[in-house]
């Protein structure tokens, strides 16, 4: 059932709030818990307590995190069953599987070991309490990873790993090792991951270099800088070299995404990345040529060929390639996957109605139609099955089709180039601590301060290139976001709307209070 | 290392004679298949990171001094 636009809108925008506003600690918890790991090892190896009170400090603003990042997480959950109850119900088999393990593994491991680390510095050995902190930095980044793997499977769903089951109308897992091992799944891991570390390392480079300036907390903060500078350091570049194979798998999975970051209407051999660009917002079924879609552009020439390719001269398909088609890659007209797909839903309520009546030869007909193939080559093979979501565009504005262009391309352009800064904020960072200088390196010191909340915003822009770039479906290709919302009344999406942006409100201030509480008391005596 | 060397030619010649023929959708056939070993070698990336990263604060600490007896 096709939903009321305004109360899909709505629920988007819900969902995209309680995202965006459980991003804000995701990341800080990813990074922190192996930081505070760091410190606690070096405590541990040398026996020295001033590592200790390092650790102490620093695992406070973690726990002050980590409490919200759990609480803020638990509302998405539920949003999946009173807003997304079609998407749920759609490919709860598949999506479900890794959630489950993400609550039964990772999010009891976290829980245990955050109980043994935050609350066990006078109960339980040094060994015993060095190796919660490990398993709590463990646990945090293997629900990351298990969050992914769904993800993943939003982004990436492959008939190599599940289908759409004929006699139950709904999509189901038929490899579970392809869907957790899938390249999408662990490259966007590994991104988030090690985006976690530089945005946890800034913090605690920035809040160092705070007490720098203020003269306190000398020996505190050089300590706390110099890990910060070490761990950003590896992290940021690590986040750039993984983000080039991000870039790779979304080109060659989701064509619209990596068209719409671009700025790509007509597709082109030797394809080029705008480095510096205003985009227009037009339909691509009226663009002509790449050039009518800017303002203004600064183009690297072949770059989006090497990186989305690996080759020099690749050719990119563009928005108005993936609607007219282009028959020499072999890419088919819009129209036509819609026709296929219309023709495998028709398929499917053929396969009912024929069940219902008892009728055993036309549910066989019917159910050979619907997985018949209607394209092989290089080894895949596509049903009309694995293309029914298309049929849900049939007779609708074909730029339906792919994501805003201007929305996606900023997103990503800001991310990358607040990438770039941490990673020259870090080499500075580490030459200066390394050649002990970072003490008295006013400039340094006042930049760090100034880019602490720069990596939640590369974050979050992020996210919201991975999300908004996979528009306009939930399941890339199989199921349109039009589709998966929940038939209920708009006031409903609309009061929670407004509960959830209260509460938000009210623990984003609380939470904020309490950390410059914290940072203002400084490490002594903070445990 | 035979396997090792088996699957960087594997990543050569798909660097060097990659199909440019695409699925109807746009997609890329090569990557439609899942290839469950990268991502195993990929999931390895991560404690590899944090090995590495650690030592590296170590070797950091020891270099500017600020913490000899590591």
């Amino acid at each position: 059932m096709a939903m009321d636009m305004s109360m899909l809108e709505w629920a988007r925008a819900q969902f995209a709030m309680t995202a965006l506003f459980h991003f804000f600690f995701v990341p800080f918890t990813l990074g922190m818990s192996f930081i505070v790991a760091f410190f606690e090892t070096i405590y541990v190896k040398t026996g020295k307590q001033e590592w200790k009170e390092i650790t102490q400090f620093w695992q406070l603003i973690f726990a002050i995190n980590f409490a919200l990042g759990l609480s803020t997480g638990i509302i998405h959950e539920f949003e999946f069953g009173t807003n997304w109850a079609t998407y749920s119900w759609f490919v709860g088999d598949i999506f479900g599987a890794p959630l489950a393990v993400e609550g039964i593994v990772a999010f009891f491991m976290e829980a245990t070991f955050a109980a043994i680390s935050f609350f066990g510095w006078k109960r339980v050995s040094k060994g015993v309490h060095l190796a919660s902190s490990w398993l709590l930095a463990i646990g945090s980044n293997l629900s990351a990873l298990w969050i992914l793997i769904a993800n993943g499977f939003m982004q990436h769903p492959s008939n190599a790993f599940l289908k759409v089951d004929i006699d139950t109308s709904r999509a189901v897992m038929t490899n579970f090792w392809a869907l957790i091992t899938q390249p999408v799944a662990q490259v966007k891991f590994l991104h988030t991951i090690s985006a976690g570390y530089t945005l946890a390392s800034v913090f605690v480079l920035g809040i160092s270099a705070f007490y720098l300036l203020r003269g306190k907390h000398v020996e505190f903060a050089k300590k706390s800088a110099a890990v910060a500078a070490a761990f950003g350091l590896v992290s940021s570049i690590f986040v750039a070299v993984i983000g080039d194979d991000h870039a790779y798998e979304v080109t060659n999975t989701q064509p619209t995404k990596i068209a719409a970051m671009e700025g790509l209407y007509v597709g082109e051999k030797g394809a080029g990345i705008v480095a510096i660009g205003i985009p227009k917002n037009l339909p691509a079924s009226e663009v002509s040529s790449n050039d009518q879609a800017w303002v203004f552009k600064i183009e690297i020439p072949h770059l989006l060929s090497i990186l989305g390719k690996h080759s020099f001269n690749a050719y990119v398909p563009g928005l108005k390639d993936l609607i007219d088609g282009n028959p020499q890659y072999g890419i088919w007209p819009l129209s036509k996957l819609e026709k296929i797909g219309a023709e495998a839903r028709a398929d499917l309520l053929a396969y009912h109605e024929a069940k219902a009546r008892g009728d055993q030869a036309a549910m066989e007909k019917a159910k050979n139609d619907f997985y018949s193939v209607v394209w092989s080559g290089d080894g895949v093979k596509l049903t009309k099955s694995d293309l029914i979501g298309y049929g849900f565009f049939k007779g609708k504005n074909p730029d339906l089709i792919h994501p805003p262009v201007p929305p996606v391309f900023f997103s990503f352009h800001i991310m990358v180039g607040l990438g770039f800064w941490f990673i020259i904020l870090f080499i500075w960072a580490w030459i200066a601590v390394v050649k002990g200088s970072f003490e008295n390196s006013k400039l340094l010191q006042q930049l760090a301060v100034l880019s602490v909340p720069l990596p939640w915003i590369a974050t979050s822009f992020g996210w919201m290139t991975a999300e908004i770039g996979r528009q306009p479906w939930t399941v890339f290709g199989l199921l349109p976001t039009a589709e998966s919302a929940t038939p209920i009344a708009l006031a409903n999406v609309q009061a929670t709307f407004f509960m959830f942006l209260t509460a938000f409100v009210i623990l984003g201030i609380a939470e904020l209070k309490i950390l410059f509480t914290v940072v203002k008391h400084g490490p002594k005596g903070a445990h | 290392m035979r396997k090792l060397v088996a699957l960087l030619l594997v990543f050569l010649g798909n660097f060097l004679f990659a199909s440019e023929q695409l699925m109807p959708n746009g997609m890329n056939p090569e990557t439609y298949k899942i290839n469950t070993t990268w991502g195993v070698i990929l999931f390895f990336f991560w404690p590899i990171l944090i090995i590495i990263a650690y030592k590296f604060i170590e070797f950091t600490l020891k270099k500017s001094g600020l913490e000899k007896d590591l």
